[in-house]
């Protein structure tokens, strides 16, 4: 079952990072990043774009909820530059709104899968033998469980079990979930998901890592497994992370919006662009400027995520060195 | 590599057991109930004859085990609540395989267009011809397929009238266009990136530069050296890609109106079609590992360094 | 197939060239066939003790004894009458002669019998028994408190004679009676041929059209049923009716209407400003009211609603009018009353609370106690999470706010998780919820006691007014139509004063129809929009 893009996150092509001298390795980092040209400006586009998002109440020109029953669905115009939705409610707003949900959910689940996914690659890698096998049968077990299916269970579980059940517990979760429009189960969901892909990706390196000299060198000298792993080992293996968080950004926006297709994205009014976009899609044929906007913002980030991930990759590869 | 083939197969067993597990008592876990799906709400004493009839007022343990058993001992599935008089069995014949012709010649489209997107690009790196290839390639990575499908509608259907909006002849009609480049489009951009890295990598390895040290022509290097180690690449992301396009997808067979399987992996979800989710999912399950398989014993045949015991 | 006689078919032949004068549209296959194209979604099954069937397809393949949704009268369909006896309690149908299924066999009382006992058998589970109720030890039987089948009030004297007797005079009872659950079906294949009996080649129905293919999520195709002898039996214009299967027909249907691939479509409210800015489909608009309300319930003992006056407060500050022509965009009426104009107790004119008034609103809310919404408590407001819902509750919240100073949270559920959080509701707590009632028969009963009688099972809003409750369990059972329809006035007057629950707009649909469609096909309007195929009786040219 497809979400052809959105769930397709095929293993990332392992990237192999010799052990750079520490001191010049972000210099260096930088200078190279600096040489590509469109993933400076992504870079770029995608700060300004956590600022929008940030200072979203300051720029918006209305509230996102602000209803306008005299002007249901007008084009854009100096009143409202994007135009206005269904409810009147002006779209630049939403627009702006909109992309601090989406850039906050995909954040959050990034952060959700970096820190579920590491350490159990990690484990997974150091430790190899029985806990590495029963790791990976587990991994495979979930790989091959249809992801939308997984999504779409656990949301409706965690939407369901929140309004029904009660206590200190649930009554914290739906605090999360209120601050996030309704979002937990996505952010659960997705990380439950995701953390596959990252774990593997880490397990690889891992693997590749721990024969090496400096590891055998510093185990010699008496560091214990976790100092092994979390000093010598996980700051060698950022980069292919960083990479995957880079990727994984765009997948998570993706997947807000097919959710919101099947109206389990956001609790209204509060906008995604996703909600945005699959409410767009419906009416596309009589208003298309409900569609264009939320479209090309989303499609412009998502070009800028991928660019910046291209971006670093090239950066922190030495074997791309010389392009 | 018989025994290798043979463990994998065997390993199968206890994972389709796990994913089986998962989803039995997920499903059941969360709220809603199959009946009473008509827009009419049901009065109770109905929902509770209708639980009866189909064994739903048991113990979620004890059907459990008669589903299990059910599977183990006559291979069957049960009988879908919302497909009055079709097993679970007959569902999956029916609407599999066209969600199974509909992938793989997106897959084909998938393939050829991404090997040739990503070879013109990696082969020039940073050319212009490069930026305009990547550029396309991000476009199609970053559009979902369901705005894809509208669009193609739109286009293509309403005010070309080149094909009808929707429905299914059979893959050679013309109805199959739209639906091949919604699905193709996601998988061809993905491979051409993929494509496109790998021939980058392997221009700058030592024995390509050899070959073009000793004269061997631009092309004979990319045809002999360059493109073989595109492949492996290639071959990992084609086989995930294939596995999730052709079980379908549901944004395309719905908007599309394609009676194919992938509708059913959403569809029952929201209705709560027990036997039907825990078909889809053990069919899902089944292709990813089969797709694994195959993926591994494809390395074997492009690179003659790997082997398996 | 075997093909129609070579008079009917030379008849046949002069109406398509008719047809074909006035309505090119439509499209004729090669044998001069008319056919007939329309969108639907795929049915659950062809059973009428199932849910989950078109109307459309449930009356074509199957004919109830009565016709109760043709007009405001229920008139004979397979009976060709009745009488009733003087106590008001049996009915003693007379079958009309020489009815026959697609199968070639006669119709008999007796099958009749058999599938209302089918209905009323605990083990089918039958989704609407609860209108077999009102027959004699009918709701007993289900219930297992009896198990032999003749105790129950259906006997068969003689080939065409059915009698029912019923626990009590129930005026509504014609009505159930031309509903779907009351279809008859063949017994003797359902066990013959298990679950299948429903697919094309094994079913057999009685109705002026019988299956003859069905390519599941696909198409279905009816074709004129041979042996048909019913009233439709002439009049009878399309050949071949095609039910284009689509996935979603509620988003699939207009653009498909648009090329050529169906004969008719239901708009969605988003399509309509575009269809009527194009003069050729402004002109194919047909708007169909249906009889049911979209209505909110609110709990009528939880705080804050438990007060009238802040029930009548949120209703009031509603502005019907901007939902109706704005938000739905024309696509439902404004409603006017509890329940829609096509019922009985519509009663506009009664109670104050379906004005829109704002300011009388914010003073009532004052006087119970939140003046501009100061103090409001929480209020969670839920819904399924549906395009429609979704827009018509968002439109509500923003205007609660504004004009009443009020902010509630909505609380979107997917639509099988709501259904079980709105049973679970029976004994919990709620604030209000999102709903829609239909009328599955066009009676005044399915909306006031449907939803307040506290015996009812699915209890709504804890209104628990005596004095109400007593006024609509006399009314239920009042023979005297005139009499009945006066006391379903006043209970009306009671529930618009009230508001225990709010109704929003009135269901509605607006179909796209091919022009000179309906100048041969029936648009049957009551519960639904019932397409007949046919002419209606006495307007045929070859008579």
């Amino acid at each position: 079952m497809t979400m052809t893009t959105l769930q397709a996150s095929p293993p990332i092509v392992s990237v192999q990072v010799q052990r750079p001298p520490k001191t010049h390795a972000l210099r260096k980092f930088l200078r190279r990043f600096a040489r590509n040209r469109a993933a400076l400006v992504s870079a770029i586009f995608i700060v300004l774009l956590v600022l929008v998002a940030i200072l979203a109440p300051v720029i918006a020109p209305y509230p996102y909820e602000k209803t306008n029953f005299a002007a249901i669905t007008v084009g854009p115009s100096s009143e409202f530059l994007l135009g206005t939705d269904e409810l009147g409610r002006d779209m630049l707003s939403r627009l702006i709104y909109g992309a601090r949900v989406s850039l906050f959910v995909s954040l959050i689940a990034q952060f959700v899968i970096i820190l579920v996914g590491v350490p159990i690659g990690l484990i997974s890698g150091f430790y190899g033998g029985w806990v590495d096998i029963a790791i990976q049968r587990v991994v495979d077990t979930l790989y091959a469980f249809p992801s939308l299916l997984f999504i779409i269970i656990i949301m409706t579980y965690i939407q369901g079990a929140l309004s029904d059940t009660e206590g200190p517990f649930a009554a914290a979760l739906a605090g999360i979930n209120d601050s996030t429009g309704g979002l937990l189960g996505v952010l659960i969901a997705l990380g439950l998901v995701f953390w596959l892909t990252v774990s593997r990706i880490v397990r690889g390196e891992v693997l590749a890592l721990r024969e090496k000299e400096f590891i055998t060198a510093a185990r010699a000298i008496g560091a214990t497994d976790l100092q092994l792993m979390f000093r010598h080992i996980l700051p060698n293996i950022l980069a292919p992370v960083l990479v995957a968080i880079a990727f994984g950004i765009p997948n998570v926006i993706m997947l807000e919006a097919g959710l919101s297709y099947l109206g389990l994205g956001t609790r209204p009014p509060v906008p995604s662009w996703g909600l945005m976009i699959s409410e767009g899609v419906k009416t596309f044929r009589s208003f298309p400027h409900l569609l264009i906007s939320p479209g090309l913002a989303l499609a412009i980030t998502l070009l800028a995520f991928n660019y910046l991930g291209d971006g670093i990759r090239q950066a922190l590869d030495p074997s791309l060195r010389n392009e | 590599m018989r025994t290798y083939i043979l463990r994998r197969v065997l390993l199968m067993i206890p994972t389709m057991l796990a994913i089986f597990t998962i989803t039995f008592f997920l499903m059941h876990a969360t709220p809603g109930s199959p009946w009473d799906s008509t827009g009419r709400p049901l009065p109770l004493h109905v929902i509770e004859s209708l639980n009866e009839k189909y064994g739903l007022d048991k113990p979620v343990l004890e059907q459990y085990f008669i589903f299990l058993w059910g599977i183990i001992s006559r291979g069957d599935l049960g009988d879908s609540y919302t497909r009055a008089g079709q097993s679970v069995t007959d569902l999956l014949m029916q609407h599999f395989p066209i969600s199974l012709q509909l992938g793989l010649v997106a897959m084909v489209f998938a393939v050829a267009g991404g090997l040739t997107l990503g070879l013109i690009g990696g082969i020039q790196p940073n050319s212009p011809v490069d930026y305009l290839t990547t550029f396309l390639s991000v476009i199609g990575i970053s559009t979902p397929s369901y705005v894809v499908a509208t669009l193609g509608v739109i286009v293509f259907a309403l005010w070309l009238n080149w094909v009808p909006t929707g429905g299914w002849d059979g893959i050679f009609s013309e109805r199959a266009v739209i639906p091949v480049i919604a699905l193709g489009l996601g998988p061809m951009a993905t491979i051409a990136r993929y494509t496109r890295s790998a021939v980058v990598e392997a221009s700058s390895q030592e024995y390509v530069r050899t070959a073009h040290a000793k004269g061997v022509s631009r092309r004979g290097v990319n045809l002999r050296h360059v493109l073989p180690n595109a492949l492996i690449s290639v071959v990992t992301v084609s086989g995930v890609s294939l596995v999730s396009v052709v079980t379908g997808s549901f944004f395309v067979e719905s908007i599309l109106n394609i009676p194919g399987i992938g509708r059913y992996f959403v569809t029952s979800v929201s209705a709560r079609d027990y036997p039907v989710i825990i078909g889809t999912t053990l069919l899902y399950a089944t292709l990813v590992m089969v797709m694994n398989l195959v993926i591994d014993l494809a390395y074997t045949a492009l690179d003659p360094r790997i082997r398996y015991e | 197939m075997k093909r129609l006689s070579h008079s009917s078919r030379i008849v046949l032949i002069l109406l398509v060239s008719l047809a074909l004068c006035i309505t090119p549209a439509l499209s004729l296959a090669q044998d001069d066939l008319v056919v007939f194209r329309q969108p639907a979604n795929e049915p659950t099954g062809l059973d009428p003790a199932q849910g989950g069937f078109g109307y459309q397809e449930m009356f074509s393949l199957y004919e109830p004894l009565v016709d109760a949704y043709s007009g405001t009268e229920v008139t004979p369909l397979a009976a060709e009458g009745w009488t009733l006896s003087e106590d008001g309690t049996t009915y003693t149908f007379t079958l009309r002669e020489g009815l026959m299924w697609s199968d070639n066999t006669p119709v008999t009382a007796e099958q009749y019998r058999q599938s209302f006992l089918r209905q009323l058998d605990p083990a089918t589970a039958a989704y609407a028994v609860e209108e077999f109720f009102p027959i004699l030890n009918g709701q007993a039987y289900n219930s297992g408190e009896i198990t032999d089948p003749n105790e129950v009030g259906i006997s068969a004297p003689d080939e065409r004679t059915l009698v029912i007797q019923l626990e009590q005079p129930t005026p509504y009872f014609l009505s159930y009676l031309g509903n779907t659950s009351y279809l008859p079906v063949r017994v003797d294949l359902i066990e013959q041929y298990g679950p299948e009996w429903m697919e094309a080649g094994n079913h057999v129905g009685n109705g002026p059209y019988m299956l003859t293919e069905w390519v599941h999520d696909q198409r279905m195709v009816f074709e004129q049923n041979p042996y048909y002898n019913g009233i439709w039996k002439d009049t009878r214009f399309v050949d071949r009716i095609e039910f284009v299967i689509m996935a979603d027909a509620w988003n699939l249907a207009v653009p498909a209407f648009e090329a050529g691939e169906v004969d008719v479509a239901i708009a969605p409210a988003s399509e309509l400003p575009r269809l009527m800015a194009d003069p050729e489909y402004a002109a194919m608009l047909t708007p169909v009211p249906i009889a049911g309300s979209v209505i909110m319930v609110m709990d009528t003992q939880n705080p804050p609603t438990d007060n009238v006056l802040v029930r009548q407060a949120l209703s009031l500050a509603i502005d019907r009018q901007t939902l109706s022509a704005g938000v739905l965009r024309g696509a439902n009426p404004p409603a006017t009353s509890f329940s829609p104009p096509t019922i009985g107790s519509h009663n506009p004119d009664a109670g104050f609370g379906y004005q829109y008034d704002p300011a009388l609103a914010a003073e009532l809310l004052a006087e119970a106690g939140y003046p501009g919404g100061e103090g409001f408590p929480e209020f969670e407001l839920t819904f399924w999470s549906l395009d429609n819902a979704r827009l018509a509750m968002q439109a509500v919240q923003a205007m609660w706010s504004e004009n009443l100073g009020i902010n509630v949270t909505l609380n979107p559920l997917e639509p099988a998780a709501m259904r079980e959080w709105r049973i679970s509701r029976n004994e919990q707590p709620f604030n209000a919820y999102y709903g829609l009632q239909w009328a599955g028969i066009p009676d005044a009963s399915q909306f006031a006691n449907a939803m307040f009688d506290p015996a009812n099972s699915l209890r709504r809003s804890r209104f628990d007014d005596p004095a109400y409750v007593d006024l609509i369990r006399s009314a239920l059972v009042e023979l005297d139509p005139a009499r009945r329809t006066e006391m379903y006035l006043e209970a009306e007057a009671v529930i618009n004063e009230q508001v225990p629950i709010i109704s929003l707009v009135y269901e509605s649909q607006t179909w796209l129809i091919r022009p000179n469609v309906e100048n041969f096909i029936d648009v049957t309007t009551a519960v639904g929009t019932i397409f007949r195929y046919a002419q209606p009786p006495g307007l045929i040219v070859n008579q």
